[in-house]
């Protein structure tokens, strides 16, 4: 486990809001108390400032309307994008339980690479997302989602860290990516240091010892 | 009479029953799974440095810093990490876990972090 340098953030949140209990739900009046009541135990008081709208709305992961179709502008920019939709596999739809980020998991395309795991590139509601299992043998689903301006820069990645431990003595982070059309290199910028990949296909993918995220993306 | 009077018992007994049944129902899908919840925001965190929310039930978590990227986890599992200020990282489990889950600065600067379990 990590040092824990910073205990400051127990208990900080804002009022929690369950998924759940959408006050919206069509259901009727005793259904509604009864999941806000059952949602009661889960609020923690608030003790801080409301963050800027923009990104109050931006937290609201669940909120964003499922797209029913891929974007022009990623569609025009990402060539897998233009391929036919796979989809996600059911047993990656329930564990993931709800799209986050308007993703549509309908609209997924299986990113190509020879690696263990499964990586999905996944349009979602201005944003493009990547959903990954089994990067590095982590058995948690992990989703990476993007604004669309940010990807076009510097494409969409996922990164997995693995510290050394019984089976694996070395440490190892496993970057990969997709690029939009016409990109050929992808620099990875960590902590001084650039790595330069290859971007084969629309995709780029870096394995180094390096136990931390990259700082920034770019794209050439 | 007897037969009306036993009549509108008999339909609010239904009416109650059916109320019954949906608390019940409702009640059953709530418990066990975690709800949506907020930890550390608006938190700055400096120096690579980590902030925890309190232990809870969930089965994942989601996070994104402000001004740079952040890693995401609960407990001693690590749920990935952003690549750039804004992107959202999300670790679903597929099971509830009683666990604290965190955001990690990922640069010596200062960010500001949002995070949220499910």
């Amino acid at each position: 486990m990590a040092k824990r340098s910073d205990r400051d953030g127990r208990a900080v949140g804002r009022r929690g809001a369950s998924r759940r209990a959408g006050a919206g739900s069509p259901a009727a009046l005793v259904l509604v108390l009864a999941v806000g009541v059952s949602a009661c135990g889960t609020s923690s008081p608030s003790t801080q400032p409301h963050p800027p709208a923009s990104v109050a709305s931006a937290r609201r992961l669940g909120a964003d309307r499922v797209v029913r179709r891929v974007e022009p502008l990623q569609a025009a920019r990402f060539a897998l994008l233009r391929t036919p939709p796979e989809g996600l596999p059911a047993r990656i739809r329930r564990i993931l339980r709800a799209p986050s980020a308007g993703m549509s998991w309908a609209l997924a395309r299986r990113i190509r690479v020879e690696l263990p795991g499964a990586y999905w590139l996944v349009p979602a509601n201005g944003r493009m997302c990547i959903v990954d299992r089994g990067s590095l043998g982590n058995p948690a689903v992990e989703t990476t989602c993007v604004r669309t301006d940010r990807a076009l820069a510097e494409g969409v990645a996922t990164v997995t860290l693995a510290r050394p431990h019984a089976g694996a003595p070395r440490p190892a982070r496993l970057i990969v990516g997709v690029a939009p059309d016409g990109a050929r290199e992808a620099a990875v910028r960590t902590r001084g240091t650039v790595a330069r990949v290859p971007v084969v296909d629309g995709v780029f993918v870096l394995r180094d010892e390096t136990l931390a995220p990259p700082d920034s993306l770019s794209l050439r | 009479m007897t037969c009306r009077l036993s009549s509108r018992v008999t339909r609010r007994l239904a009416v109650l029953a059916a109320a019954l049944s949906l608390l019940l129902a409702a009640l059953a899908l709530s418990a066990g799974s975690a709800s949506a919840s907020p930890f550390c925001g608006g938190q700055r965190l400096s120096n690579f440095g980590y902030c925890y929310g309190a232990a809870r039930d969930l089965s994942g978590d989601s996070g994104y810093g402000v001004e740079h990227s952040i890693c995401i986890g609960a407990d001693s599992i690590w749920g990935g990490c952003s690549t750039g200020p804004g992107n959202i990282k999300t670790m679903s489990l597929g099971s509830v876990i009683h666990a604290e889950p965190w955001i990690e600065d990922n640069a010596s600067g200062v960010t500001t972090v949002y995070g949220e379990t499910f």
